[in-house]
């Protein structure tokens, strides 16, 4: 459980998601890195049925799935609040389905392989919506260093040479908590920004056709 | 009175002993002979006689089996007589079962006793391999020199380790007053040897094992790992999971050689701690020849002796 | 069903949840001593002193102004062990007891008990929960097999959030005792199991199920 990086790939026009995943693949173990299984990160969202006032937004609790911490179960809720749990946690979401219910058809997934190098671990994925493929994820983690800002270089220096100019500055979520002490939880929200993002983008294209 | 009896008792039954076991040899003589005149038997000539004289031999023969075993069971009749006067001996204690013990000759003592002749002897070959290896080694720590070495020098080797407790604690306070980002701690786990327990910072975390003022071994871990067992006993012998960390471990080792004086112990310890802080920034300083972060997936760990710059291990001059 | 079988973490999604059964009764101080007593002969591990516990229990509720009476409110309970500062809090949800089984000696109901990170509170309150009592109880608790007797001090804190010991006043005269087994659904022995050894509290303390519906 060390400093965690994770970025979304663009995938260049005319390439299809699965080619520029092997190109990825290909850069990592050409790094020296070997294979060690596979990872799986998944998202699901629980939307308030409470009635507030019209015109608030109701409110979504994310409940995320890392395969890094299998025992662990993660909570955010739109305000980034984070609550680690034990996988039980799952069940108590559905007992509270009179008050939250699961939204249909709005599971996001990140599978893919997972390389060791040395003290780093590093991910390729692909980020799936409701099963349709909606963009390339890249995770490092650098497992002995637990403080952000102390090891960002080095991140830096191993991230260019995999995904070259996306990683010229840290993840958003990571730069607001470079000073503290790293935790799962961190990582679990950067996922979540980014499953966030690829959301709006398909529904701005859904929207735009 | 009773122990005139008593004694009277004992020699009556050595007397009887005695003639038990006269009699069974006598009885094993003649039963060795009778088996002698029968595995004799009638002799070479038997073949060329006539059958007269075959017959008296014969009977001359069965004759003298007869007598022999009217002997032998003279023999046993005597035997068993002086059988019926014996009386057992009482077990006085558990030390007479001892005798009756099988097992020492189920134990295979002969090979046993082979085997480790053989070892011991492989044993004082390699060690003397060993001495004369690590002799051309200048750099000795230990009291014990050679025999051949000046015994005056033997004992100022001596004081460096035999300081007492609380010239140590002293020191490590100073040490932990002086560096703002290390935080030091002294416990005594093992015995009367220190183990100094030191926090640097958020990156790592070191176990120094002190003999007296000379550092005996240095353990580094991360600052997310533990230096206790799962009975939370101190643990000093257990890697890092880190491959950063036991590289550091090992340049440690290397440092604390560096830094032994033994004629004024407590500059050796604090030169050690300085070094030992210039890892604040191992993951944030680049490495000074290359410029670089990374170095085969490694930051700089080793931190040169004189002025803490870092390099990468294979960029160390 | 959605995703079935591509996340491995839907095994454990739809776990069989757990059942609670309790039985409750409640004894005055000053023979709280005789019963520690007894129950030290009774359970396990009688040669070590009992253990000791302090905790500090919230209750959220969560109200829900649009649906069917049955399902007006939900409560969770938070508890935080006062005494190691270092263990994982805990939420627990307790469903509706089943009542008017004359059968089953003991209350039995749904029981989900989660261990997670220290800020549980702020994230309840984000998802609209609203703090409905919170209490401090103390006291000691014996095991024998799989069934827990804990015997309490409940506590009311007189400022909210402060837990220090001059600022809680007990609310009674006696300590509560507790006998509870949390089992796999269906295992209905446990109940005999129960019954027999509350007997051999009595007459100290009875423990016997409680309706807590129809409590004033």
């Amino acid at each position: 459980m060390g400093v965690t990086c994770v970025y979304s790939y663009p995938v260049p026009d005319g390439k299809s998601g699965q080619a520029v995943v092997e190109i990825l693949q290909r850069q990592i173990e050409l790094l020296g890195a070997l294979r060690s299984g596979h990872f799986c990160v998944d998202c699901d969202t629980f939307q308030s049925i409470l009635q507030t006032s019209i015109n608030v937004q109701p409110k979504t609790v994310y409940i995320l799935h890392n395969s890094e911490q299998p025992a662990s179960c993660f909570a955010i809720t739109d305000t980034s609040l984070c609550l680690t749990a034990d996988t039980l946690f799952d069940g108590l979401m559905h007992q509270l389905k009179n008050y939250y219910q699961q939204r249909k058809n709005a599971k996001m997934e990140a599978k893919g392989q997972r390389y060791e190098l040395g003290d780093f671990i590093l991910k390729v994925g692909s980020a799936s919506l409701a099963g349709s493929f909606k963009g390339i994820i890249v995770e490092v983690e650098y497992c002995p260093c637990m403080v952000a800002v102390d090891c960002w270089g080095l991140m830096k220096e191993l991230l260019q040479s995999v995904v070259g100019s996306v990683a010229d500055q840290p993840p958003p979520i990571l730069k607001n908590r470079q000073d503290e002490l790293y935790s799962p939880s961190i990582t679990v929200s950067q996922y979540l920004d980014i499953f966030n993002n690829f959301r709006k983008l398909s529904a701005t294209n859904q929207i735009g056709r | 009175m009773e122990t005139e009896s008593k004694l009277k008792s004992t020699l009556d039954q050595i007397e009887h002993i005695n003639q038990a076991i006269r009699h069974t040899q006598r009885l094993r003589t003649h039963v060795c002979q009778i088996f002698r005149d029968i595995g004799d038997g009638l002799g070479e000539a038997a073949k060329s006689e006539e059958e007269q004289q075959a017959q008296e031999r014969q009977k001359v023969l069965l004759g003298s089996l007869r007598s022999s075993l009217e002997t032998v069971g003279h023999d046993i009749g005597e035997l068993d007589k002086v059988g019926q006067t014996l009386v057992p001996v009482s077990p006085s204690a558990n030390c007479d079962h001892v005798s009756l013990d099988p097992i020492l000759d189920r134990t295979p003592l002969y090979s046993q006793v082979n085997t480790s002749y053989k070892r011991t002897n492989k044993m004082h070959e390699f060690a003397s391999l060993a001495a004369n290896i690590l002799s051309q080694n200048a750099l000795k720590r230990s009291p014990h020199q050679h025999p051949a070495g000046g015994k005056r020098v033997k004992r100022h080797m001596n004081t460096a380790s035999m300081v007492p407790q609380a010239v140590v604690d002293q020191l490590v306070a100073t040490l932990d007053r002086q560096h703002q980002d290390m935080r030091i701690t002294v416990s005594r786990p093992l015995g009367s040897c220190a183990v100094m327990q030191m926090v640097l910072g958020r990156v790592l975390k070191a176990q120094v094992v002190l003999r007296g003022l000379v550092i005996e071994w240095v353990k580094v871990k991360g600052i997310n790992e533990e230096f206790s067992t799962e009975n939370g006993k101190v643990d000093i012998w257990s890697k890092s999971r880190y491959e950063v960390f036991q590289k550091i471990s090992d340049h440690a080792a290397a440092a604390m050689l560096h830094y032994y004086a033994p004629f004024m112990p407590d500059i050796g310890i604090r030169s050690f701690t300085l070094w030992l802080q210039g890892y604040s920034n191992l993951f944030s300083a680049p490495c000074h020849k290359c410029g670089k972060y990374l170095q085969n997936a490694m930051p700089p760990t080793w931190r040169d002796l004189r002025n803490r710059d870092p390099y990468h291990d294979g960029c160390r001059q | 069903m959605e995703g079935a079988g591509t996340s491995y973490s839907n095994a454990f999604r739809f776990v069989a949840p757990l059942q609670e059964h309790l039985l409750q009764g409640s004894i005055l101080d000053a023979h709280c001593e005789v019963l520690l007593h007894r129950l030290r002969g009774l359970c396990d591990n009688a040669d070590t002193t009992p253990e000791t516990f302090s905790d500090y229990e919230a209750v959220y509720q969560l109200k829900n102004n649009l649906a069917t009476p049955a399902s007006q409110y939900i409560l969770l309970r938070v508890r935080q062990a006062l005494d190691h500062p270092e263990a994982p809090h805990h939420i627990r949800y307790l469903g509706q007891a089943e009542v008017g089984d004359k059968s089953r000696h003991t209350l039995v109901r749904a029981c989900f008990d989660v261990a997670c990170s220290s800020n549980v509170r702020d994230f309840l309150n984000e998802l609209g929960f609203k703090l409905d009592h919170e209490y401090v109880a103390r006291g000691y608790f014996f095991h024998k097999g799989r069934m827990k007797v804990m015997v309490s001090k409940i506590y009311r804190m007189q400022q909210p959030g402060k837990t220090d010991q001059n600022t809680l006043e007990p609310i009674t005269q006696s300590h509560m005792v507790e006998l509870s087994v949390v089992a796999p659904m269906g295992q209905d022995s446990i109940g005999e199991e129960m019954k027999n050894f509350a007997e051999q509290l009595k007459p100290l303390v009875v423990l016997e199920k409680f309706d807590h519906k129809r409590l004033p």
